[in-house]
């Protein structure tokens, strides 16, 4: 039966429980979550016939394509990808030297610079310029750091107007709903879901068409880029020897809320930093590639500084606010690569794991298989203890990867972390102690092999030659498939048999 | 393959304790405990890694056909082109082109660095449009309610086809943003290669100083956000026209 609006199911990953708020988190974590159990989640979304849908029509439809399409473009993708994920590396090595030349650059030129420790104070640094500046409407353009303090949640509850203008954040927000991807916020959603979300908002009739429903976002937010005071932008890269930042939108929001603005101000995850200005195309040709499968950004907006004198446009005052959330504990740690992230979604798209649950499943703002590692390391792997685990290890991760973070090898060894956190399950302690005694004795082992044999041929429902109900732990692998029986002798048997006859 | 096991790195998921201390140092002193330097002073970085000019540029790098390329790329971008003799009559007759399927009633006028002005500003009036120049008093104010915006472009990048725009006294941030329809004028001289090239140009026409806003451009507004499905002019220009001028 097709999917009509009247029996449209909400999409599962849209039904979560509320938001878990950065400050009623348990000490130790960084990131909201409004949806902490992966498992139960997943069970509700693998079967989501919609956000399949959804995801089949525009990442499978689509992304494939158009990246495919631009390969003759980059014959030397792969070195050029090499070359960004060495400069990366090499920043992060030197990550104090360049924030201090950062810094002292965007002082240079005008500019203030604030450091935050976590979300909180990151929070508070914007509510306070707002406030010195005077600022009743705030637009803001799209920024993972800022989904990442709650940053809206910060200034509503100051007192201060704030508007999302990315066309996915607007909706998001209109929705009160959570992004589901780093760069195509409600990817989980059909076009006529936003429709009806729109036409209850705005009080208009509903169409379904993107062309009208882009239009009323335009027309809506443009009287708020005429009348705000302050924008408040995320930041893609920070350009350490220029002092310079760079947004990249398509929309062009991103450069509404840099120039029009009295007041700007861009929050950036310290990691964000290249050393060079020339390192710039490296970087811009490899993220829209990766995000979008498209060449360029529409819009790569280098920003630097405040208006100058003379100038007609620009903010009077300009203000970057670096917070490090965590991010300093993974930069000392096994997984600093993954602080190489330029944030293009290029893995989730690749991601069967992630096409399968959707974004909202994994529960926190970063999503897909960066977001089952670096979720954990800035919440504590305790409390995300299935992270690790939603990934097939397929690989298709690291190939997307523009900066090459080998993302399968860390989920493999944050497995292994399981064990400092005590969150290795009963079973698979059982499984690995019955190993050890198997492995240190002959006898031992041949007795195993011969009692689970006769078990899984003997004890449990089968039919054909497949194990079709396995009890316990092993539960959830015979609910979707079957299991094959062992045959009835081993392979140690049946080569004594050949020796034998053969002698 | 990096090996995880062998490694003297602090685990960070054992012993997790609340980041220490406010403000620059406290924040400093923890990126440098975390790579292991002198707590109180940031050593100097080595040399990056080298930028391989051929690894940057891959297919933009021959001169040939770079007109070509950019005319090509732009159009793949939803640009539309159009390449006219460097004389008046001919630059006029192409900016009515651009206008002709647009009411056009206001225009916002940007033209700094063309090195001859074609009488643009003029033939417009003449049309009966309303023209507010950049770098008039209440430019900024009035430009949002222009309905067309037409100005230079410092340089073309054939690579992707994209524009290059700088703001300073005489061109604003946002002249090449706040209208539905945006026409460029732009000298075929000045299409360059590769974005490489065009920070180049950047660095060297401000004696290796930034200006306080670099743009590329690389077509009309648009948005994928809805089902991945394109549609134009979200809050840049919906149209957008680039008149390249031959033999200039």
């Amino acid at each position: 039966m097709p999917t009509t609006l009247d029996n449209l199911p909400p999409s599962a990953g849209a039904t979560g429980s509320d938001k878990v708020h950065a400050a009623d988190l348990p000490r130790g974590m960084a990131l909201p979550v409004f949806n902490p159990d992966f498992k139960a989640a997943a069970h509700l979304s693998s079967a989501d016939d919609l956000l399949h849908a959804a995801h089949e029509n525009s990442i499978v439809k689509k992304w494939y394509d158009r990246r495919n399409l631009l390969a003759t473009d980059l014959p030397d993708g792969d070195g050029l990808r090499a070359l960004a994920g060495n400069i990366k590396a090499h920043t992060l090595d030197h990550l104090d030297y360049y924030l201090e030349q950062f810094e002292a650059n965007v002082i240079k030129n005008g500019g203030h610079v604030h450091f935050a420790s976590n979300a909180e104070e990151a929070n508070q640094l914007v509510v306070q310029i707002a406030k010195q500046t005077n600022s009743k409407l705030v637009v803001k353009s799209k920024s993972m750091v800022s989904e990442e303090t709650e940053l809206n949640h910060a200034l509503i509850a100051a007192g201060i107007e704030t508007v999302e203008t990315d066309l996915g954040e607007l909706i998001v927000q209109v929705a009160n709903d959570h992004p589901s991807h780093l760069v195509y916020p409600i990817i989980h959603m059909r076009a006529k879901q936003i429709g009806e979300v729109f036409a209850k908002f705005f009080k208009v009739p509903f169409t379904d068409d993107p062309q009208v429903l882009a239009e009323m976002a335009r027309v809506y937010l443009r009287e708020r880029f005429n009348t705000a005071d302050m924008g408040v932008s995320g930041v893609n890269f920070g350009v350490a020897e220029t002092g310079s930042i760079v947004i990249c939108t398509n929309e062009g929001n991103g450069r509404m809320c840099t120039s029009r603005m009295r007041v700007h101000v861009a929050l950036m995850g310290m990691e964000k930093l290249i050393p060079r200005f020339q390192d710039l195309p490296v970087f811009l040709k490899l993220l829209a590639r990766s995000a979008a499968g498209q060449p360029l950004t529409q819009y790569s907006n280098i920003i630097t500084g405040p208006k100058r004198a003379g100038e007609f446009d620009g903010p009077e005052e300009f203000h970057v606010v670096i917070m490090d959330n965590g991010r300093s504990r993974i930069l000392a740690s096994d997984y600093r690569d993954t602080l190489r992230c330029i944030r293009c979604g290029a893995c989730l798209n690749a991601c069967p794991i992630y096409r399968k649950v959707g974004g909202h499943t994994y529960g926190s703002i970063y999503p897909g298989p960066i977001g089952a590692l670096i979720t954990p390391l800035f919440n504590g792997l305790e409390h995300h203890e299935h992270l690790p685990q939603a990934t097939s290890l397929c690989g298709a991760c690291y190939e997307a990867c523009p900066v090459k973070i080998n993302i399968p090898e860390m989920l493999i060894a944050m497995k292994g972390d399981l064990k400092l956190v005590g969150k290795v399950p009963w079973y698979e302690k059982w499984v690995f102690r019955m190993w050890t005694i198997g492995l240190k004795s002959k006898f031992a082992y041949v007795l195993g092999q011969k009692m689970q044999r006769f078990a899984m041929r003997h004890l449990f429902k089968s039919k054909d030659g497949w194990v079709t109900k396995l009890p316990g732990p092993a539960k959830g692998w015979t609910e979707v498939r079957d299991f094959p029986q062992p045959p009835k002798k081993s392979f140690r048997e049946l080569w004594k048999e050949r020796r034998q006859n053969s002698v | 393959m990096v090996s995880m096991q062998s490694s003297k790195r602090p685990n960070p998921f054992v012993n997790r304790q609340p980041l220490s201390g406010t403000g620059r140092e406290a924040f400093l002193a923890r990126v440098r405990k975390g790579l292991g330097h002198d707590l109180g002073k940031s050593p100097v970085a080595g040399a990056a890694p080298v930028l391989e000019q051929s690894l940057i540029r891959q297919v933009a790098g021959d001169d040939a056909g770079r007109v070509e390329r950019f005319v090509r790329k732009m159009t793949e971008n939803k640009g539309v082109v159009k390449r006219v003799a460097a004389d008046r009559a001919a630059v006029l007759a192409a900016v009515d082109e651009c206008l002709a399927a647009h009411a056009v009633k206001r225009g916002l006028m940007n033209l700094q660095f063309l090195g001859a002005d074609f009488g643009v500003q003029e033939h417009l009036r003449g049309r009966g449009v309303q023209t507010i120049e950049w770098g008039s008093a209440e430019c900024f104010k009035e430009s949002f309610s222009c309905d067309v915006s037409i100005t230079d472009a410092r340089a073309g990048l054939a690579d992707t086809g994209a524009l290059l725009v700088w703001s300073d006294v005489g061109f604003g941030r946002s002249s090449t943003l706040v209208v539905p329809v945006h026409v460029t004028l732009l000298p075929a001289s000045r299409i360059l290669g590769d974005m490489i090239d065009g920070l180049d140009l950047v660095l060297r026409q401000n004696n290796g100083a930034m200006p306080s806003n670099v743009v590329v451009i690389n077509g009309p507004s648009k948005t994928g956000d809805i089902e991945m499905k394109l549609v134009t002019g979200v809050h840049g220009p919906k149209y957008m026209y680039v008149i390249v001028i031959e033999g200039m």
